[in-house]
Parts: C-alpha cells; sequence; structure tokens
C-alpha cells in the first residue's frame, strides 16, 4: 500500500505558555491545536515563543492514530 | 481516556451525585487540567459544576474568575462561541479589572475578552477590610472600578438609606480612587453605625451598569493624646543666687561667742559679778556676727538666672506645643471602618 493511500493520523498539541506551532517547519497556529491532519510517519514538531527555548522534537504518527501532547512547558531562555 | 473522563464528568453531573462543600477548588483544578488536556466537554463540566459550587458555598471571587477565563476559553475551542461571550461577560461584571493570563491564553481567547469587555458596562468598588483614620487628617480610600468609560456617582448613606455625603461624581474611565476623610456633610465625625458606600451609574439604562455597594461599619475611637514634658527640677536648673549658709553661720557664731564671752566667766568663777568690759565684749562680738550675717547675705547670680529664664522659656514652648497637639488630637475623632463585601445594589436603592 502506498504511503498516501493510509489513513493520517491526528495530533493535537497544548502548551503553557501558548505558542507558535511548527509541523515539519510549516507553521500551523498556535496553540491549541486540536487534530491536526498529519500523514503517518515521523514529523518535526516545533513549539516556539519569544522569550522561551522551544519546543523541538520528533514524532511518529501511525496511520489512525490520535496523538495528543498536552503537557507542553516551554522554559524562559 | 479522554472520552471516558468526559462521560465520567456528565455522568456526575447528570445523576446529581452530591458533591461536598469546599471542592470547588478541587473542581476548578481538575477542570484546568482537562482543559489543558484537550478535553474540552470534561472540562467544561467540571468548570460549570465549580462555579456551581461557588455561588452556594462563598468561594473568593479570585477563583470564580478563574473558572470564568478557563470555561470562556474551554467554549471557545469547543466551538460554542456563544457560551464563551457568556462566561467572559460573568467575568466582567464579577470584576471589570479582570483580564485573562496572556502568558496560558493564546490570542484568541483573549481578543475574545478584550472584545467582549468593551461591550459590556460593568463596575465595580475595591475598599481596604479595615480602614483606622482620624477624621480631617487621614483618609479612606475606594477603588472604583469600571470596564468601559462609565458616569458615576459615589456616596455614602447610613443603613436606612439617609444621605451622610456624597463622595464622588463624575467619569471612570478605568478606575478613580475616592476618598473620605471621615467626616459627615455637616462636617462632623461621623458616628458609630452601619453605612453604605453605593457607586451608581448617573445614566441608568437597561443594558448600562449595575450599581455596587460596600457596607462599612463606622466604630469612633477616642484619640491617644501625648503627656507633658517632665517639669523642670534642679539639675537642669542652676542656683540662682549664693548660699545663705556663711550668713546664718557667721551670725550665729556671733551670738555664740558674745552670750559665751558674758557667761562663761560666771559659769567658771561661781560668786564673782559680771563686768561691764564682759558685757562690751560679748555685745561686740554678737554685732560683729550680725555683721557677718549681712557680709554673707545670699546675692543673685545674673548667669544663672539668665540660663534658667532661657531652660524655662523652652519647656514652656514645649508643654504649649504639646497642649496644642493634644486639643487638635481632641478635635479629631479615630474611627475604624471595617467593610463587608462588595454587592451589587437592589435596583430599588439605585
Amino acid at each position: 500500500m502506498e504511503r498516501r493511500d493510509l489513513e493520517p493520523g491526528l495530533l493535537s498539541v497544548n502548551a503553557i505558555p501558548w505558542g507558535s506551532v511548527y509541523l515539519d517547519g510549516r507553521p500551523v497556529g498556535n496553540t491549541p491545536q486540536i487534530d491536526l491532519s498529519v500523514t503517518p510517519g515521523a514529523h518535526r514538531l516545533r513549539v516556539e515563543r519569544e522569550g522561551y527555548r522551544p519546543y523541538d522534537r520528533m514524532v511518529d504518527v501511525a496511520s489512525g492514530q490520535r496523538l495528543r501532547i498536552t503537557d507542553i512547558a516551554l522554559v524562559e531562555r | 481516556m479522554p472520552r471516558a473522563t468526559a462521560v465520567l464528568a456528565i455522568s456526575l453531573l447528570c445523576c446529581g451525585v452530591p458533591v461536598l462543600r469546599g471542592q470547588s477548588g478541587d473542581l476548578l483544578k481538575r477542570g484546568v487540567q482537562a482543559y489543558q488536556a484537550l478535553e474540552y466537554d470534561a472540562a467544561a463540566a467540571l468548570l460549570e459544576q465549580s462555579l456551581g459550587r461557588d455561588s452556594t458555598t462563598g468561594v473568593a471571587d479570585s477563583l470564580r474568575a478563574k473558572a470564568l477565563t478557563y470555561l470562556a476559553a474551554t467554549e471557545l475551542f469547543r466551538g460554542q462561541r456563544d457560551s464563551a461571550v457568556g462566561a467572559f461577560r460573568q467575568l466582567v461584571l464579577l470584576n471589570p479589572r479582570y483580564r485573562p493570563d496572556e502568558l496560558i491564553f493564546p490570542p484568541q481567547v483573549t481578543n475574545l475578552f478584550q472584545e467582549v469587555r468593551r461591550a459590556t458596562r460593568a463596575i465595580a468598588v475595591a475598599v481596604p477590610p479595615v480602614t483606622q483614620l482620624r477624621t480631617r487628617l487621614e483618609r479612606f480610600t475606594a477603588r472604583v472600578l469600571a470596564s468601559s468609560l462609565a458616569d458615576v456617582a459615589v456616596t455614602l448613606a447610613q443603613e436606612d438609606g439617609t444621605p451622610v455625603r456624597e463622595l464622588y461624581k463624575g467619569p471612570v474611565a478605568d478606575s478613580v480612587v475616592v476618598t473620605w476623610d471621615g467626616l459627615t456633610a455637616a462636617g462632623a465625625p461621623a458616628d458609630n453605625g452601619r453605612y453604605v458606600l453605593r457607586v451608581t451609574p448617573r445614566t441608568l439604562t437597561a443594558d448600562g451598569p449595575r450599581a455596587r455597594q460596600v457596607p462599612l461599619e463606622v466604630k469612633q475611637e477616642p484619640p491617644d493624646t501625648l503627656a507633658w514634658p517632665p517639669p523642670l527640677t534642679t539639675p537642669p536648673l542652676l542656683p540662682e543666687q549664693t548660699s545663705s549658709g556663711p550668713a546664718f553661720r557667721s551670725l550665729a557664731a556671733g551670738l555664740v561667742a558674745g552670750t559665751a564671752a558674758v557667761a562663761l566667766p560666771s559659769i567658771i568663777a561661781q560668786g564673782k559679778d559680771a563686768t561691764g568690759a564682759r558685757f562690751a565684749v560679748g555685745a561686740a562680738v554678737g554685732v560683729a556676727g550680725f555683721v557677718g550675717f549681712f557680709a554673707h547675705k545670699p546675692r543673685p547670680l545674673e548667669a544663672n538666672v539668665r540660663a534658667n529664664a532661657s531652660q524655662r522659656d523652652a519647656w514652656k514652648k514645649k508643654l504649649d506645643a504639646v497642649k496644642a497637639e493634644n486639643a487638635t488630637r481632641l478635635r479629631t475623632v479615630r474611627l475604624v471602618v471595617r467593610a463587608g463585601p462588595e454587592t451589587i445594589a437592589e435596583r430599588g436603592s439605585e
């Protein structure tokens, strides 16, 4: 089965304080983000806010998975 | 799992499971956690429940404000914009100066709040719980708050509505500090009793802000007065004349010696008559004693007299200052003003 035929995953993101969310380098808006549709596979998730150290992780989203990352705590620089 | 939490929270509400008093704080905490975990249905249920508890248990306004803020954000993110507006409106009415934490809540939340705040006209009054003041000299202060520009009158009345003093009349853009010197409109210190501080919009409209009031209990207390300065003594006062001791010693010595000159020969040689010469010697010695007395008579010490006069003047000035201060204090009255909770005034009292 080709990758594009797989059911997408859903990614939700929240952070304190609120920040700007980037997925694979592409801005998707401020936190909270709920049920972002993402292709299955590895993605780079970044949450940033001025004056704070950014949250930057790779996440694996499986086909049909509903992944929530809601415990992000941005730390002041 | 999130769904399970939501179902549990909703079932608790629907089944009317009794919630013990004092759990509002816990409900709020769990509601905030649910909000943070993006479990909005559960968060809304828990936050609404915490607010319901608040109304019966009188939980602090600060907790209520926090619950309303999270509830509004929750409603906004789950697509219930009208509910979010309703929660924010309650928040503005509760505390016109409250602002959601811009660190926690993203712009879509804070922007909606500002929109509601501008559209909701509310006033509030904040006073210290206890104020001690000296009438005329010190002031009781109240801060009048408004969500948007409001024209208000701030009045003090007795509990039965009898006017006591108008404290302020005019606009409030954000807040204004109103003071009271403890006097009635007639200029007399307020008597002991219960009063009401009321903030009333001067233009009453159906959608305008409601009047707010705070009950005040006023109690007079006798003023403290200062002690007089201690009286002047010696020292520090200096002697103002020479001692009278030498004069009296001279007189006593002359009289004793004169008497001895006359009497001793008669005592020692009994049967012999005193001669006139002995009387002359005795008289001369006695007169010498008198001369010595007058020669050593006490004399004033001018330098000391002047120094003492200066000290007495300074002491009298101190005494006069204390008397004047005490007179001032006795003219003023110390008031203790205890404030009760702020409430919305009844329509009839506006």
